[in-house]
């Protein structure tokens, strides 16, 4: 199991795509994240073990709370023998040398949200009041990389930023960043030359990676490498795909319970409520969220890339269609777009039989890669 | 827009693991494991709702 805790809901900025609602300094207490570690150490263990992972509003304004859930997991885990792993999701605007050294000492792996070049940064993520926030978080990632080599580094990709993605791109690949979550906002207004740029900006990115393992580094960027992976293993299995609840629990700073970060807004309650830390989980509520897997969309049944595809995330299909199974067509545009330019890149590289390339996706040492 | 199922698609112009393993006259057991291997590697690659 792996447990989201949203130990608030304030934040330094004012995202325009942000799905958290309205900021509030609304701060978990140690109690609700106490027993939401406790319902991480009871679930049966599992491999890969489960996750603690920070998320907000941004975790960071707090630093107490989050440390002293670290010395708590790390106390249970002494107690009970059971491993676990740490994450945390940060806008960096309180990262500094000391606070990196820290998180590595403790080994929280932090993923930094970053749209790229100022110009991406700036037409979405924003302090509120409006005043840019694209210095503080590149001293940010300055320190981040220091410690973590292999830091993850997650970017947007919105209809007002979409036009600054090859430069974005091109940015984080001289920062040294060898990890690039790209984060579809499919709930934009996305109009016919956001497309086009989009496709521009994955062209661009399926070239970054091609070039990037012809020179023997290899680069990971989310959309691409897992389609890839698709396509090795023959398709997403269920076990890859969220399961809404089951595996993965988000927690609001209140307590209550909800099967995906995306739903905890501004924690209403209602719709995706699936228990609270207080009562534990409602196995009815799980039920009745349903699992989109049993039943696809009809339109896709006899699509060839429906196992590739990723029209299983309930919440944007929910979002998008008002249905849990039933998949937009925006995410459709999206994945036949990232299948194919995957394909290119890596039927390109296998063609050249690039050794990089076969390394890290056949896996030819005895020993895992390093990003598995 | 709308959905567009794709029909006939011959993108892939690169083996899977168990053809590639197959080739090699690997066991079946060392393709599991392998697969497997990529199944790890799969759910780290899919955070995306950050």
């Amino acid at each position: 199991m792996d447990i989201i805790l949203h130990l608030t809901r304030g934040c330094q900025l004012d995202c325009t795509y942000c799905y958290g609602g309205r900021k509030q300094d609304c701060a978990m207490s140690w109690d609700v994240a106490r027993r939401a570690i406790d319902m991480l150490f009871a679930a049966e263990p599992s491999n890969p073990p489960g996750q603690i992972r920070f998320f907000g509003g941004e975790p960071l304004l707090e630093l107490p709370l989050l440390k002293r859930c670290v010395d708590y997991a790390k106390a249970q885990r002494e107690r009970t023998g059971k491993p676990f792993r740490l994450g945390m999701t940060t806008n960096g605007l309180a990262v500094d040398d000391e606070l990196a050294a820290y998180l590595k000492q403790e080994s929280v792996e932090p993923t930094l949200s970053m749209d790229g070049v100022a110009e991406a940064q700036d037409a979405c993520r924003r302090y509120a009041g409006g005043r840019s926030s694209f210095a503080d978080t590149e001293r940010a990632l300055s320190s981040l990389l220091r410690q973590f080599p292999n830091l993850t580094v997650c970017a947007v990709v919105s209809p007002a930023n979409v036009e600054h993605l090859p430069a974005s791109l091109d940015y984080f690949l001289a920062q040294g960043v060898r990890r690039i979550v790209l984060n579809p906002d499919f709930f934009g207004e996305w109009d016919d030359p956001h497309l086009e740029a989009w496709r521009r900006g994955y062209e661009c990115a399926a070239q970054q990676l091609v070039e990037e393992f012809r020179a023997g580094r290899p680069l990971h960027i989310n959309v691409l490498s897992a389609k890839i992976i698709t396509h090795l293993k023959g398709g997403y299995e269920p076990c890859d795909c969220c399961d809404f609840g089951q595996r993965e629990v988000a927690v609001a700073p209140s307590g209550n319970l909800y099967p995906c970060q995306r739903l905890v807004r501004e924690d209403v309650g209602g719709f995706g409520l699936i228990g609270t830390v207080f009562s534990g989980r409602s196995a009815q509520s799980c039920r009745d969220l349903g699992s989109p897997r049993e039943e696809p969309s009809p339109e896709c049944l006899g699509c060839s890339l429906r196992r590739r595809c990723r029209n299983w995330c309930s919440c944007v299909n929910h979002r998008l269609t008002g249905g849990f199974r039933h998949t937009g067509p925006l995410v459709c545009f999206h994945e036949r777009m990232a299948i194919e330019l995957a394909d290119r890149a890596a039927s390109q590289l296998f063609a050249e039989k690039n050794e990089t390339f076969l390394d890290a996706f056949y896996m030819l040492r005895e020993s895992s890669p390093e990003w598995v | 827009m709308q959905l567009q199922p794709v029909q006939d698609y011959s993108g892939a112009n690169y083996p899977t693991l168990s053809e590639y393993f197959q080739g090699t006259g690997k066991p079946r057991r060392f393709v599991a494991w392998k697969l497997a291997v990529a199944l790890a590697a799969l759910a780290t690659m899919l955070s995306g709702c950050d």
